[in-house]
């Protein structure tokens, strides 16, 4: 089983679904209870009371407490306990943990690990998201299967001519080249795999309106262990962009998946779609939404299926990686370094 | 069609840069099926097996 990456910042949720109510999530095999105060702030807290694990998440938030729904410990934003019940001592003792949260890009991010350690410029962009000039879908959907698997999933894009025919994939995914880069120092993986005469898939065909064959670029950026993008470039067959960098003959779309652990076989797997034309086009924001949905359940059908499969087999099995997978390697590697790395103890100063 | 993006837009790289010192590139050599690794130091390896290819560029001898 891969490990949890710990000394990372996870996606915990969208900034819309955090309110005035309490959300719970479990991010890596921590529970967590979110919500807003009456200031707006994201308060995160380890979702078990101190006093009999009852979820704080079932509780009830009073202004910007949250009071126990079994005996009425009552927490702070900072997750000290200020109340108990029939008692004027508060135990020492009584208080949960509070996460280090940023709100950035649209989304919510938590800190696990050593909060020390949290430095919200760690956190990898996606400004698309948040960004007026382009017009955003998004959704979260469900994994029961470990959080590697969406990652082997998404770095090796050949799957979309066999998984996603009649959305994304044409025969050119699966047989196009790609390269890979691998940044050492900023742990950044690169694949990038660039056609120039493809098929165009509907997803493509309809929310762009071209009829014929395409040039389509796709520009991987993986951040470990939580963000993924995937820089999207489609233009009519011969279409390039300018020679000073700019490309208004280009149609763009920035896919974006925050790969969340939850426990050991399940993951949040968070997708948005946010694109650079056709911005106010009602019926192409539909189209997107509902294409990218069925695009991203196909994947959870499939990768529900090869969790059971793989959680069946004894240990040690074998696999066979060939060209496609030198991404999905790369990445494994960077996960485990990450690991390693936050298992080690502190540089004394 | 639907008009693509802005002429106003501003220049945009597709090809995300890379901004790290220490970068390893596999290139998977076109019309074969052969990898062409190249290490941050210079040394470079042709090889039809990533598992090979990664083992080989994380510690071959010579790295300087």
């Amino acid at each position: 089983m891969t490990p949890f990456v710990r000394d990372q910042w996870y996606v915990a949720a969208y900034s819309t679904q955090v309110g005035r109510g309490l959300l719970a999530r479990t991010v890596c095999g921590e529970p967590i209870v979110l919500y807003r105060t009456g200031g707006g702030q994201v308060a995160a807290l380890a979702d078990r009371c101190v006093h009999r694990r009852f979820p704080l998440s079932e509780s009830k938030l009073v202004d910007d407490t949250i009071v126990c729904g079994y005996h009425g410990f009552t927490y702070g934003t900072d997750g000290r306990c200020v109340a108990v019940p029939g008692q004027q001592r508060i135990p020492r003792t009584a208080r949960v943990t509070s996460y280090p949260v940023a709100e950035q890009d649209s989304f919510v991010w938590v800190w696990i690990g050593d909060a020390e350690r949290a430095e919200t410029s760690l956190i990898p962009r996606a400004p698309w998201l948040a960004d007026a000039r382009y017009t955003t879908v998004c959704g979260m959907e469900p994994l029961a299967a470990r959080y590697s698997l969406l990652v082997d999933n998404l770095l090796d894009l050949s799957h979309e001519t066999y998984l996603h025919g009649g959305y994304i994939g044409t025969p050119e995914v699966a047989e196009t080249p790609v390269t890979t880069k691998v940044d050492e120092d900023d742990h950044v993986i690169y694949v990038s795999r660039h056609m120039d005469d493809a098929a165009c898939p509907p997803f493509y065909a309809k929310s762009t309106g071209i009829t014929g064959r395409i040039v389509r670029w796709q520009d991987i950026e993986y951040h470990p262990p939580c963000l993924y993008l995937l820089h999207s470039r489609v233009a009519p067959t011969g279409v390039l962009p300018e020679p000073d960098g700019s490309d208004p003959r280009g149609f763009h779309m920035e896919v974006v998946y925050a790969i969340t652990p939850s426990t050991e076989n399940t993951t949040y797997d968070f997708w948005a779609v946010a694109r650079d034309f056709a911005l106010d086009d009602d019926g192409v924001t539909e189209f997107v939404h509902e294409s990218n949905r069925a695009v991203v359940l196909q994947d959870v059908e499939a990768l529900d299926v090869l969790e059971r499969a793989i959680a069946a087999e004894p240990a040690g099995v074998q696999e066979l990686s060939i060209n496609i997978d030198t991404g999905g390697l790369a990445a494994r590697r960077m996960l485990a370094q990450l690991t390693r790395a936050a298992e080690a103890p502190p540089v004394p100063a | 069609m639907i008009s693509a993006a802005s002429a106003t837009e501003p220049a945009r790289e597709m090809a995300p840069a890379v901004t790290g010192t220490s970068v390893y590139r596999v290139d998977w050599l076109p019309g074969t099926d052969r990898l062409l690794g190249t290490c941050h130091c210079g040394a470079v390896i042709v090889a039809d097996d990533p598992v090979r290819l990664w083992e080989w560029l994380l510690s071959h001898p010579d790295h300087r």
